[in-house]
């Protein structure tokens, strides 16, 4: 039974990022934040990462929001923080651009309810459609050159939270479900500025994102070797409301049905293979997008790593990690553009507090392209905290 | 030591986590020519002529009085045309019977014995004058007696009485000094002197008390003089090997001047020396075109409200003039909004400037035509726009107001520039 105090204490902890992720909710950007929909970030923890975005099937509790059934089994209250800075560079029909972010892409608490049950509730990104473009023209204006700047920017994205809930039936089995609230703020911004005596012109709109979706997942451990898992996700509708402008269009889009499948297994004492899959069918969406988004698609991905747990810090195992994904991305300028994911993970955990606590961080390294004149890299970070309350 | 570690290394990670999530972000800049999907914005430039934009115009004087131009001026065939400018300058000095001095320790008032001389000196203020060679500026006594109400043909002009000068542009009595005034000369410093023997010192004393007058000749010039002050010497009685020295400003100063400005002639005018105030009614338009002239395909209208206004300014032509009332030096011209136009000239004027512009002398006789845009605040076209008949009553005038002698006037053929911009809407993805 878990005091009263390390509760207490959990949930202060808790509060700091809290109020961060009320700033700052979203996730990496990419020149493709402005295609379709955004760009899809997936809601998982630096241990996942470092494994190539693995997000289920891993051994034990996990406080990933890809699978409702990963909390099943949870010994006592837990908490996971996970804090990414993104960093990238592209080229676009030859001309460069780059961009960076720092963004809480998943924050998790769970806690046992009796000795089956777990509940949780976490807060994840789900799309990023933040980008901006900057412009600029000369003009003769009131008998003057005049040079006049164009800023388009766009800031926001869409994130859910989700209430969840799993039940360990038996040591091998365990089914979860998931309630997702979607939530989520779009700003567009159009700016011109006309060096001289002009005064700027400034259009703004701003959505809110609301809706519900579904989650289901189940977890079966045939032999302490070997774990298996699956999930699925029913997209559900997210409707745009505008804030208070007239005439400003209100959007609905059918978020798409995303199933996942995943396991690991060990080789060997300190090795752990993690592999997953999943597919999620984007194509729904195109009829809400707006004209010139550009090819909306159903994609693919596969992702895993290994994970070696042999080395030891002052008798303390520092598990290490590699990875690899390819993932197809649903958005691109063109019609077919067929744009993709390509990554290469790393990562290492500590292990606090005789494992109260873990520490993991992971670095990634990634590319996109698929459209010809294309193509962009990116780095990235990811820092997780899991407190375990005992 | 557990709950040390859970503590502050899970507060260490946290806070290292929220201070980064305070790091500025980089947001990704696209590319020229890559815009997602989005239509640019068009500014547009549109010209009003005057009969499409001014529903009244009208021009006041009286606006202000001489003592607010704070200077004298003295003008010697100034301008061209049939009259050029003439003006002098009246002073008058309340020169003492008797004089307080320290001799020897003590402070000694005494009746003055005599007047043994001084000098008259006035601070010439150059942005505000021209002289076109040298020019003698002579010193005399006013003949007659004259008042604060004196013009070029009259002594004084009172309710009750109006005595004509006996010599217009002021009747003169005795010369009393010379001095010339070239702007070549680099050992000019800006003061104007004129020594005074003690016989013309004792004379002013002696006289009726009527003053002086400085009159210019020689050469074509307009004068602004400020600073106007006598330095007299006197030998008190009780100290005949003594010498004072009294400084004294006028009791009384005026100029008088010819012709009147012409305010007349179908020009907006400004300012000068009878505070002239031009007042126009403009009415913005309802609706502006809603893309440039001679897109392909032809666009429709947009109402005025829905564009968004880059400037909205008023263009005036200043009217090119070799006339005695030129401008001389730079005017700041205001544009204020009429509170009440139903009173005309005794409307009061709304506060702060609803517009305004530093103009140059040159504009006024620049061989080719320049342009003055005067841009409407945008308080101003915004309370334009939110009424009903879209029109604001505006004002003319300088500022401040009665300093400056010259009159600038601009044509009557004024124009309203608008810039805009038609930004499309920003949308949903």
């Amino acid at each position: 039974m878990t005091s009263p105090s390390k509760i207490i204490a959990t949930l202060l902890l808790a509060g700091a990022p809290a109020l961060s992720l009320g700033a700052a909710p979203l996730d990496a950007q990419s020149l493709l934040s402005s295609r379709g929909f955004g760009l899809v970030v997936d809601p998982v923890d630096a241990r996942a990462a470092g494994l190539g975005g693995t997000g289920l099937g891993l051994f034990g509790p996990n406080l990933s929001l890809v699978n409702p059934a990963s909390i099943a089994g949870l010994p006592a209250p837990a908490l996971a923080s996970s804090f990414r800075f993104d960093s990238f560079s592209a080229s676009l029909d030859g001309a460069e651009a780059s961009g960076g972010t720092a963004r809480f892409p998943l924050l998790h608490a769970a806690a046992p309810l009796g000795d089956r049950w777990s509940v949780s509730l976490g807060y994840g990104g789900l799309v990023d459609q933040t980008w901006a473009a900057q412009l600029e023209q000369t003009d003769t204006l009131a008998g003057d050159e005049a040079t006049i700047t164009d800023r388009i920017s766009s800031r926001g994205g869409l994130g859910h939270f989700r209430f969840g809930a799993a039940y360990q039936a038996g040591a091998r089995f365990a089914a979860g479900v998931g309630l997702d609230v979607y939530t989520g703020l779009l700003q567009r911004e159009s700016v011109r500025t006309i060096a001289g005596p002009f005064n700027p012109t400034r259009e703004f709109r701003q959505w809110s994102y609301s809706g519900l979706g579904y989650a289901a997942g189940v977890r079966w451990t045939p032999s302490e070797a070997l774990t298996l898992a699956g999930a699925v996700n029913l997209g559900g509708t997210v409707s745009a409301e505008p804030a208070d402008t007239a005439g400003a269009a209100t959007g609905e889009y059918t978020l798409p049905v995303r199933a996942h499948l995943g396991g690991s297994g060990r080789v060997g004492q300190n090795t752990l293979v993690a592999l997953s899959t999943e597919w999620a069918g984007w194509s729904g969406l195109a009829d809400a997008l707006s004209p010139g988004a550009g090819e909306t698609r159903d994609t693919w991905s596969v992702q895993g790593g290994v994970e070696w747990d042999a080395l030891t810090v002052r008798e303390r195992p520092v598990p290490l990690r590699v990875g690899g994904r390819y993932r197809q991305l649903p958005f691109g300028w063109a019609e077919e553009a067929g744009m993709a994911e390509r990554a290469l993970t790393a990562g290492l955990g500590l292990r606090l507090a005789g494992g109260a606590a873990n520490l993991d961080v992971s670095l990634e390294r990634g590319w996109r392209d698929g459209q010809p004149g294309f193509e962009e890299g990116y780095w990235r970070t990811m820092l997780s905290l899991n407190i375990l309350g005992r | 030591m557990r709950r040390f570690l859970l503590s502050w290394g899970g507060a260490a990670a946290v806070g290292a986590m929220v201070l980064g999530a305070g790091c500025e972000d980089r947001v990704p800049t696209f590319p020229e020519g890559q815009l997602p999907g989005e239509t640019r914005a068009q500014t547009v430039e549109l010209l009003l002529s005057a009969s499409e934009f001014v529903l009244e115009d009208t021009v006041y004087d009286g606006f202000s009085r001489q003592t607010q131009l704070g200077a004298l001026v003295v003008a010697s065939d100034f301008g061209e045309g049939a009259e050029p400018l003439q003006a002098n300058a009246l002073g008058r000095f309340p020169l003492p019977d008797t004089v307080v001095y320290t001799r020897g320790g003590s402070t000694r008032s005494d009746s003055i014995l005599r007047y043994v001389g001084g000098e008259l000196t006035a601070v010439l203020q150059r942005d505000r004058s021209q002289v076109d060679g040298a020019l003698e500026l002579s010193l005399f006594e006013v003949g007659e007696a004259w008042d604060t109400t004196a013009t070029w043909q009259h002594a004084a002009r009172g309710d009750t009485a109006t005595r004509a000068w006996q010599q217009p542009g002021g009747t003169r009595g005795a010369l009393l000094a010379r001095t010339t005034l070239s702007l070549a000369d680099t050992a000019f410093r800006d003061t104007l002197r004129w020594a005074i023997d003690s016989v013309a010192m004792q004379r002013l004393a002696d006289g009726a008390g009527h003053g002086v007058l400085i009159s210019a000749d020689g050469a074509s010039a307009r004068l602004l003089l400020t600073g106007l002050s006598l330095r007299a010497d006197v030998r008190p009685a009780g100290g005949a090997d003594t010498t004072v020295s009294i400084t004294l400003t006028p009791a009384a100063q005026r100029f008088v001047f010819s012709p009147e400005p012409p305010l007349g002639g179908g020009a907006y005018a400004v300012a000068g020396i009878r505070g002239a105030r031009s007042v126009l009614t403009l009415r913005l338009p309802e609706n502006v075109p809603a893309c440039p002239p001679g897109t392909v395909p032809a666009c429709g209208t947009v109402r005025t409200q829905d564009a968004r206004l880059n400037q909205v300014a008023l263009l005036l032509t200043p009217e090119r003039t070799t006339d005695g009332f030129r401008p001389v030096g730079t005017a700041f011209v205001q544009l204020r909004r009429l509170l009440e136009p139903e009173l005309g000239r005794f409307s009061p004027l709304g506060v702060p400037p609803v517009g305004g512009d530093s103009i140059p002398a040159a504009s006024f006789v620049a061989p080719q035509d320049t342009t003055i845009a005067f841009q409407l605040s945008p308080d101003l076209v915004r309370r334009m726009l939110e009424d009903d008949t879209r029109t604001a009553t505006l004002a003319l005038l300088g500022s401040p107001e009665g300093a400056y002698f010259g009159l600038p006037r601009f044509r009557r053929d004024a124009r309203l520039r608008i810039v805009y911009t038609i930004v499309p809407a920003p949308t949903l993805p």
